[in-house]
């Protein structure tokens, strides 16, 4: 297995990519409104800004000591303390240069931009993983079939974790197959700081270093015979550890422990409840099938399923394709150790986090964007190999130029692909594919179709424009629609007039926001009788299928 | 390194194959039912002219709620969980043919699914561009309704707490429930709720720790039989350490009925026949933990 060069126009290619990139998910930024999760990192964002402000300060007025104080640090750091903070403290520089100091863009988009700069280094490393083991076609092309997954494009909006640790979990296993490939040291030790960032993010990394390592051991014994001798024997078995995984304990943990100010006092206390927060997470209400999955035993189809109907039905051939490969590689004739190896490595990366949650007793439900994480791994590999075939055709009938083909075939896929993703340009979270019937079938099928109150924007419009002066707007926090902070952002960002405030008391409202969840339709009825009318002032819609909707007393 | 030509060419066509799938789809078929634009104001000024209180709106499908965009204000009876509903449970729904279950579908197809699942009558339709609105009643084998335990709660006998010593705590009517205590939740009362996950008429009775409400009611009616469901609503089976409610039905000091309303998402649903000359009955509800029980029961006396 060799490495293809990346060359001047290589960078050139992905650089402008991911600039292409960026700047979509910026410029429809105002198409997405704030998901639930967005007003807690929101929020931090803030204390991380101030915290970044109180610093400066401070070392102005020459108290060098003063930002690094156990006070400092749990006044600035106690919040959202469930969470590392690498991410978080992204949010507040970018908050602080962006909004703050330069004004340059708004409150929302400063903090959404560290989102969008994670999807466009996703599209790098999407570049850099399909032009190093594939082909330039295959480089070019993987990232744009991959953000034109509407959940993908969703999810790149918000100021989540969800990209972020999508972007650290494949990174992470596509930079150890390069390395197994060239054993560079240098790329050893830069995967061991890269998975401390990744470690900072999000714990579902957690699992990365005892897969590699397990898939390392079995691949060491089961092509012991063919060992380098110096590799054999006792001494010889941890001349052959790779690289990254000494280098593991002594950079991630560092890196991990450094970035995350609220571990620095108290540390095995405050790691303890970290750990215990998300051991003990709750589970969130999902339909599938018509079926309330409100706590566990969880099906284990769920996120086979789930994958299965909520990616573009070309995406989902890749797929299939990349696992094909995968399986060649790890189980093909003639193949090498290193290609074992390497075929190993990416099929765990890409398919670990969908078997992991489809583990029954996992304790949390929160869409799809809990198991996506290895799909960059999977478009890229999928269509190099779909690519191939066009190659193989080609071969057998040379007027068909290979390179013409190629391009024919991914411009007919981003033209196929358009019209799914305009539909679902607002509601990404909501898009399911052709097999289940689209929209249409999910809902017939009573499938989970909305999450945590982000279909908002078409509604703050009627809103703002119907509601007399100091109306009250129930938000339904209590039953997982908006949280109170994101609705604080929806105002200070011009999307909800200043005036209008929010309530969690029906009794209290002059109008209501209505998120679509079927565990919670017993909202709507309560509002209908409360509000003396079933006719909702504005309705969310794609293809005749509801989200979300605005309603106004009557009574 | 890569896969055999014949899988790759495959894959190839199989990924040209879905490209035509999606663009097809995306453009041209996955906005194919539902209501269209079009019709929903038809509908709407059917529901409007015909509609009266009590009746019940199943829309079918339930996701494409376009057309309440045009309802008069004071028609919110509308039910979106039609797809749980049996036949016996909807007919329990039906007031004596009073009130009228109203359908409104997108074709039918749909219409006829629906009538066929649940075994109801039609009494008429009104066309409304390709969709229909019709009129039906249910044609279960319901008893013949006599005394609703929802909409006659008002009369019953009695409502009270007791404790394993017999110490009795007195709810008293007031205005629309019986009040059992200072808390807002400390009450029995009628309202629209899911049970189940079926929208419906029943009583509020959260019960209290190690304490039996008695919610009795007189047979003034000459019935002979009677039907009882119970059913914890969401925050309650949601909740994973609730605790079970136990059941017990008792007609004139002999029980007649006893089960354990685990905390589950199901509606409990009994038809019992009552001894002859039935007259006091007495619907016992206790709980070994009262955390988060928001717990239901309906029904009716009838023959």
């Amino acid at each position: 297995m060799t490495l293809h060069r990346f060359d001047k126009w290589d960078w050139i290619l992905s650089l402008s990519l991911s600039l292409a990139v960026l700047l979509t998910v910026m410029f429809t930024s105002h198409l997405v409104g704030l998901v639930r999760d967005e007003g807690f990192y929101m929020r931090t964002a803030e204390t991380t800004a101030d915290y970044i402000q109180f610093s400066l300060d401070s070392i102005g007025r020459g108290q060098f000591t003063e930002p690094f104080s156990k006070k400092t640090i749990t006044r600035y750091f106690e919040f959202n303390s469930e969470h590392p903070t690498f991410v978080k403290n992204l949010f507040g520089l970018s908050h602080f240069i962006f909004h703050k100091k330069l004004q340059w863009l708004s409150f929302v988009n400063s903090i959404r931009l560290v989102a969008a700069l994670f999807a466009a280094a996703t599209a790098f490393l999407i570049y850099l993983f399909g032009r190093l083991f594939f082909s330039r076609m295959t480089a070019v092309a993987a990232p744009l079939l991959f953000f034109t997954m509407p959940h993908i494009f969703f999810h790149s909006h918000l100021a989540c974790f969800d990209i972020p640790i999508l972007f650290f979990w494949s990174g992470t296993f596509i930079l150890f197959a390069v390395y197994l490939v060239n054993r560079s040291r240098w790329l050893a030790f830069f995967i061991a700081v890269f998975l401390g960032c990744a470690m900072a993010t999000k714990h579902n990394v957690y699992f990365i270093p005892p897969l590699l390592v397990l898939i390392w051991l079995v691949m060491h014994f089961a092509t012991y015979r063919s060992l380098d001798p110096r590799h054999k024997g006792f001494v010889g078995f941890f001349r052959a550890v790779p690289l990254p995984f000494w280098f593991m304990p002594v950079v991630s943990l560092p890196v991990f422990f450094i970035s995350w100010p609220w571990l620095w006092y108290d540390t095995v206390k405050r790691f303890g409840n970290y750990l215990a927060f998300h051991a003990y997470h709750v589970h969130y209400t999902n339909y599938y099938f018509g079926q309330e999955l409100s706590s566990p035993p969880f099906p284990f189809s769920y996120p086979w399923g789930m994958t299965f109907f909520t990616t573009p039905v070309p995406q989902l051939v890749c797929f299939f394709a990349a696992v094909a490969l995968f399986l060649f590689w790890l189980f093909g004739r003639g193949r090498t150790p290193v290609e074992r190896h390497v075929g190993a490595v990416l099929l765990a990366g890409a398919l670990f986090p969908i078997l992991l949650i489809s583990m029954p007793g996992v304790p949390i439900f929160g869409g799809i964007k809990h198991f996506f994480t290895g799909q960059p791994i999977l478009v890229t590999v999928g269509l190099a190999v779909v690519l191939n075939g066009t190659a193989e055709l080609s071969r057998r009938w040379p007027k068909i130029k290979e390179q013409t083909a190629q391009g024919i075939v991914i411009a007919a896929a981003l033209l196929a692909l358009i019209t799914p993703n305009a539909k679902f340009v607002m509601h990404g979270a909501g898009f399911f594919n052709a097999f289940i019937g689209g929209a249409q079938g999910a809902a017939e099928n009573y499938m989970q179709r909305n999450f945590w109150g982000y279909d908002i924007l078409p509604l703050c419009r009627v809103l703002n424009a119907v509601a007399p002066r100091g109306a009250k707007v129930y938000v339904m926090s209590y039953f997982e629609g908006l949280n109170g902070n994101s609705f604080l952002y929806l105002k200070k960002e011009g999307f909800i007039r200043n005036d209008i405030q929010g309530t969690n008391e029906l009794r209290d409202a002059d109008f209501a926001f209505f998120f679509y969840e079927k565990q919670n339709e017993n909202v709507l009825y309560d509002l209908y009788r409360e509000f003396g009318t079933a006719r909702p002032l504005e309705l969310s819609e794609t293809d005749s299928v509801y989200f979300s909707a605005l309603f106004g007393r009557v009574k | 390194m890569m896969l055999s030509p014949r899988l790759s060419i495959a894959l190839f066509i199989l990924f040209i194959a879905a490209l035509l799938t999606t663009g097809i789809f995306w453009l041209f078929l996955s906005d194919r039912h539902g209501f269209t634009a079009q019709d929903e104001p038809l509908i709407a000024e059917i529901i409007n002219r015909e509609f009266r209180t009590g009746d019940i709106i199943f829309p079918a499908p339930d996701w494409d709620i376009g057309f309440t965009r045009y309802l008069r204000d004071g028609i919110t009876d509308i039910s979106y969980t039609l797809h749980a509903f049996t036949k016996e449970e909807l007919s329990d729904l039906n007031n004596n043919g009073v009130n009228v279950l109203w359908f409104v579908v997108d074709s039918e197809q749909r219409w006829n699914n629906i009538r066929d699942r649940l075994a109801l009558r039609e009494q008429g339709r009104f066309p409304a561009g390709e969709s229909l609105v019709i009129k039906a009643q249910a044609s279960g084998d319901a008893v013949a309704k006599l005394f609703d335990f929802t909409d006659d709660l008002a009369l019953a006998k009695e409502v009270y707490f007791a404790d394993a010593n017999g110490n009795r705590d007195t709810c008293s009517w007031d205005r629309d429930r019986w009040k059992c205590g200072n808390q807002e939740w400390q009450y029995v009362g009628p309202q629209r709720t899911l049970m189940a996950g079926r929208w419906q008429k029943a009583n509020w009775a959260h019960p209290r720790t190690e304490r039996t409400l008695h919610v009795v009611f007189e047979n003034t009616v000459g019935a002979t039989a009677l039907v009882l469901g119970t059913s914890f609503l969401e925050r309650a089976y949601r909740e994973e350490n609730g605790k079970p409610v136990r059941v017990t039905v008792t007609v004139d000091g002999k029980e007649l009925l006893k089960y354990e309303n685990e905390n589950i998402k199901k509606l409990y649903r009994h038809r019992v026949a009552l001894p002859e000359g039935a007259q006091m009955i007495d619907l016992a509800f206790w709980v070994k933990f009262d955390g988060a029980r928001h717990f239901v029961f309906n029904g009716y006396l009838g023959k």
